[in-house]
């Protein structure tokens, strides 16, 4: 193609670019704007909100809170997401595209259809509202993204290890955990931090599933319904750039050789 | 107990409507080197699979020293197996990839260690226990491998392959090497190739294969100098093949008529019938030259169109007339001697192959 | 060669493994449980077909149940019924049916700007972006995507209110005198919604067009076609996989947005599933209804997405050998 064409691609990139950012970067500023009121003009800057975060008990407890269901419901989805990729990629048997398809059915469900859907089975199960709901919520929304990276380094697994290692006496099981598992973990841990991620934004199972004690989003959102202040902007900032961080790691994993 | 280490009756493995290996026989003696050699597709490595339990076989049986082991799994059986690829677990070292299977024998830390550190000086690899596959060299691998499946003592040690990922000049060495292992640690080994120099250098016995079928059984010598099927013939080395029709018997010679040329050829099997058409091999270099024609039957007058110089030997592309033609090795002193167009050549009716399939 | 074996001298205990596998109650119940193919299968399997049924279909079939009943939760000593009123209910009141088609119109049409606005960048990264600089570049514009849909949507915000960043450059460039009311319609609407999707239109996008070998290209410019030629006879067909895959998932997350439109939406842009989370609201609770207009509306858009990868021509599941 031609120098040209290339000069305006390149500048439709960075204006993609500049449209996804430019909303974060005047989020994260008006975290430091010296007054109450959100939006411009900005006059004095402080970091008094980003202060404020760090010693408000209620909001590090909600944190803490979002958190434990995050760490929960991904060691939830990658024991069930690497059983169910064992399945589908070493075994052969009927009904094997019913059962991917019914595996991988929370990741094309839409939000608000999972959300209510669970929210009604808890109910007829007992779950009340809360905690174990939550996690239970974001786990079976995590399961399909665990398979489907298991799946994937499971298929580039050379066979020749897994029969090695049963030439040498293994069973199933020890092979499992001695070759396959340590094969499977860089994928393992990628698809783990993106669990906490998905766990840790996810807005609208949290809601519907949650009992009184809120996740962060569902504070924030809470928080907004009420009107706007730097407070949420200093939240919101300290998460966009916790994110960042476990996003950027687990990429690096997941795309290890 | 049986004498063998490792005994096949009647094999056969199908995959669907394909037939894989077909009614393989065979009785392999203690510390014997027996290779499975033939073109890729040929049946050897599910034959060897099959011994190692990775394969079940479709019928027929599979006896390690006596004992039926036809439905036992790999892990339960005293066999152990390289691989092509070597298959070493990319996540453990040198010494854990070898101490693996001490492990699941259930030996102690101190008897694993020993075993190990015994392995890596019994290999040279004595620097390299804490080092991961990553980090080893093609030939360390391969002797990494080695050690990994001589580790927990197998009663035979299946090889697939294990050569072919080493390029060509450390291949010849690693031959030698492993011949020699073999004879020290006295073993069986069952080694699978597609290459015949391979088969030919290291082993005791060579069985080829074709299309799932054993073709031939015998020494490297006698598959060399005394092929019994074309096909063994034309896998095995350069050759001359010559279609004759049997006229007679002559005692234990066989009389041939090779486009009006007599020739009297020499049949390890069943003696053939009078008229029939046979294939009839003679290995370029087992053909003797003569400046002047000598005084004894199966001579031939040659007409030289080509001479190549190969170093220690010379080839030549020789015709008898327009409908017969015939490549000659000399060495090339004798080859020196040679000069003009023409030359006599002996054909040994030792050497001459009667081939009926 | 043999072991040369040393006298025991003090302990000589076993490794973790050495011990397990040695273990008499390792030994019987895995040896039974790993005994025979069978058994091997059933232990591989138990977990995930109950997971499958329990966790992932049964939510979507008991909700369909509850869709049928009278009254749910139950008051005390109360038998439940059969009905159809929560599924008829739906087709009787604009209130309900009209968010639905707006919410099907609206996802689609969101889906198509995903497309457009998205396939330039994707080309970009694929195409023109050197093969070792690729992952930097698509991180820049992953890392936002990392971020939840709420602190994005309040991003948005903060952008496009009376006092955001537009109407502020608008104002300093005199080009506006009153701030223009952007928020709480269906501009700011779709803008966010735009905004949250346009990340899962453009990897699989970008996936497919990377395959694309750079010699097709090059081998048709040397027959003689054209910039706009080769694009539409060439890199447009080939990209069809990833064009289909952005479309189906953009469609479905869209559809299933409800804290985005109840902050950036208003009254005249209420999408369905704002009308059923309302039924699950303390004051209505009317679960039965939720569960109807969720069953409606989750046949329609997998029917949909089903019609459009059939459409489509996309078939076969590539992980599944």
């Amino acid at each position: 193609m031609t120098r040209h064409t290339r000069l305006i691609m390149q500048m439709i990139y960075w204006a993609f670019v500049l449209y996804l950012f430019i909303p974060l970067s005047l989020m994260i500023l008006m975290g430091f704007k010296d007054s109450n009121f959100i939006g411009f003009p900005i006059k004095s800057l402080t970091l008094d909100w980003y202060v404020g975060v760090i010693q408000d008990m209620e909001i590090l407890s909600i944190f803490g809170y979002s958190f434990t269901i995050a760490i929960s419901s991904t060691a939830i989805a990658l024991v069930i997401g690497t059983w169910a990729a064992m399945l589908l990629t070493k075994a052969s048997f009927k009904g094997k595209v019913i059962l991917f398809a019914l595996i991988t059915l929370p990741a094309v469900v839409p939000g608000i259809i999972s959300a209510i859907s669970l929210r009604i089975y808890s109910q007829t199960l007992g779950i009340d509202p809360g905690m174990m709901a939550v996690i239970l919520g974001h786990a079976v929304h995590s399961v399909p993204f665990v398979t489907l990276v298991s799946m994937a380094r499971l298929n580039s697994q050379p066979l020749s290890h897994v029969e090695a290692a049963q030439d040498l006496g293994a069973d199933k099981l020890v092979t499992f955990f001695r070759i396959t598992l340590p094969y499977l973990v860089p994928a393992l841990i990628g698809a783990g931090i993106f669990c906490m991620l998905t766990s840790f934004d996810d807005f609208v199972r949290s809601f519907f599933l949650g009992g009184y004690e809120p996740t962060l989003p569902v504070y924030i959102f809470a928080q907004l319904r009420t009107g706007m202040s730097p407070e949420i902007n200093a939240i919101s900032a300290v998460v966009l750039l916790i994110t960042a961080v476990m996003g950027l790691t687990a990429e690096r994993l997941l795309r290890r050789k | 107990m049986e004498n063998s280490t490792i005994k096949l009756v009647g094999l056969s493995k199908h995959f669907g409507t394909i037939v894989a290996v077909e009614d393989i026989n065979l009785t392999v003696q203690p510390g014997e080197f027996v290779t499975l050699l033939g073109p890729s597709g040929c049946g050897k490595s599910t034959t060897l699979r099959m011994m190692g339990g990775f394969e079940i076989p479709t019928s027929g049986r599979i006896y390690l020293g006596g004992d039926d082991v036809t439905d036992i799994p790999p892990n339960k059986r005293n066999v152990n197996m390289v691989f092509q690829d070597y298959a070493l677990f990319p996540h453990m070292t040198s010494g854990q990839n070898i101490a693996f299977g001490l492990e699941l024998q259930g030996k102690t830390k101190r008897e694993t260690a020993q075993r190990v550190d015994e392995l890596l000086e019994f290999m040279q690899l004595g620097g390299y226990k804490d080092r991961k596959p990553d980090e080893l060299s093609g030939g360390q691998r391969q002797r990494v491998a080695l050690a990994r499946a001589l580790a927990p003592d197998p009663r035979v040690l299946l090889l697939d392959e294990p050569l072919g990922a080493l390029d060509a000049k450390l291949r010849k060495q690693v031959q030698i090497e492993l011949k020699s292992i073999q004879k020290r640690t006295g073993k069986t080994f069952i080694f699978v190739t597609h290459d015949q120099e391979e088969a030919l250098t290291m082993s005791d016995r060579v069985l080829v294969m074709n299309e799932g079928r054993i073709e031939q059984d015998g020494s490297p010598k006698d598959l060399y100098s005394h092929p019994e099927t074309r096909f063994v013939a034309d896998f095995i080395g350069e050759t001359n093949m010559l279609e004759c029709t049997v006229s007679g018997i002559d005692g234990k010679h066989v009389v041939l008529d090779w486009a009006g040329t007599e020739l009297r050829g020499e049949c390890r099997s069943a003696m053939p019938a009078t008229g029939q058409s046979v294939g009839v091999v003679i290995r370029p270099e087992n053909i003797t030259c003569f400046p002047t024609k000598p005084k004894s039957p199966n001579v031939i007058k040659l007409k030289i169109l080509q001479r190549v110089f190969k170093g220690s030997s010379t080839t030549f592309q020789t015709v008898v007339d327009e409908s017969k033609s015939l490549t000659v090795t000399l060495d090339s002193i004798r080859a020196e001697k040679i000069s003009g167009d023409t030359m006599w050549v002996h054909l040994d009716p030792d050497y001459l192959s009667v081939l009926l399939r | 060669m043999s072991s040369k074996v040393t006298p025991d001298s003090g302990s000589d205990p076993k490794g973790f493994w050495s011990w397990l596998v040695t273990n008499k109650i390792y030994q019987s119940v895995f040896g039974f449980l790993l005994g025979t193919p069978k058994r091997q299968f059933f232990l591989l399997a138990f977990i995930p077909i109950f997971w499958a049924l329990f966790a992932n279909l049964g939510p979507l079939l008991k909700m369909l149940d509850i869709s049928f009943y009278e009254a749910y939760p139950l008051s005390v000593g109360k038998e439940s019924s059969y009905s159809l009123a929560a599924w008829s209910e739906f087709f009787q009141s604009r209130v309900y049916y009209i968010p639905f088609f707006r919410t099907l119109a609206f996802s689609a049409a969101l889906t198509f700007s995903a497309l457009i606005l998205t396939y330039p960048v994707a080309y970009f990264l694929a195409r023109h972006v050197p093969q070792n600089r690729q992952m930097f570049f698509l991180l820049i514009v992953l890392i936002p995507f990392w971020v939840g849909e709420i602190i994005r949507t309040y991003a948005i915000m903060i952008l496009l209110g009376n006092n955001g960043a537009v109407n502020i450059v608008l104002k300093f460039f005199g080009l506006i005198e009153q701030p223009i009311p952007f928020m709480y319609t269906s501009f700011s609407l779709s803008f966010g919604i735009v905004y949250l999707v346009s990340l899962y239109m453009l990897l699989p996008l970008y996936s497919s067009l990377e395959k694309i070998p750079s010699n097709m290209n090059e081998a048709a410019a040397d027959l003689g076609a054209g910039a706009w030629r080769r694009f539409w006879k060439i890199t447009l067909p080939l990209s069809k996989d990833g064009i289909t895959a952005g479309c189906v998932l953009v469609f479905l997350i869209s559809t299933g947005f409800y804290a985005t439109p109840v902050i950036l939406g208003g009254p005249s842009s209420t999408l369905f599933s704002e009308v059923i989370a309302n039924t699950f609201s303390v004051a209505a609770d009317r679960w039965p209804s939720g569960a109807a207009f969720s069953s409606i509306m989750l046949i329609t858009t997998l029917t949909l997405a089903a019609v459009f990868l059939k459409i489509m021509g996309r078939g076969g599941k590539g992980l599944l050998k």
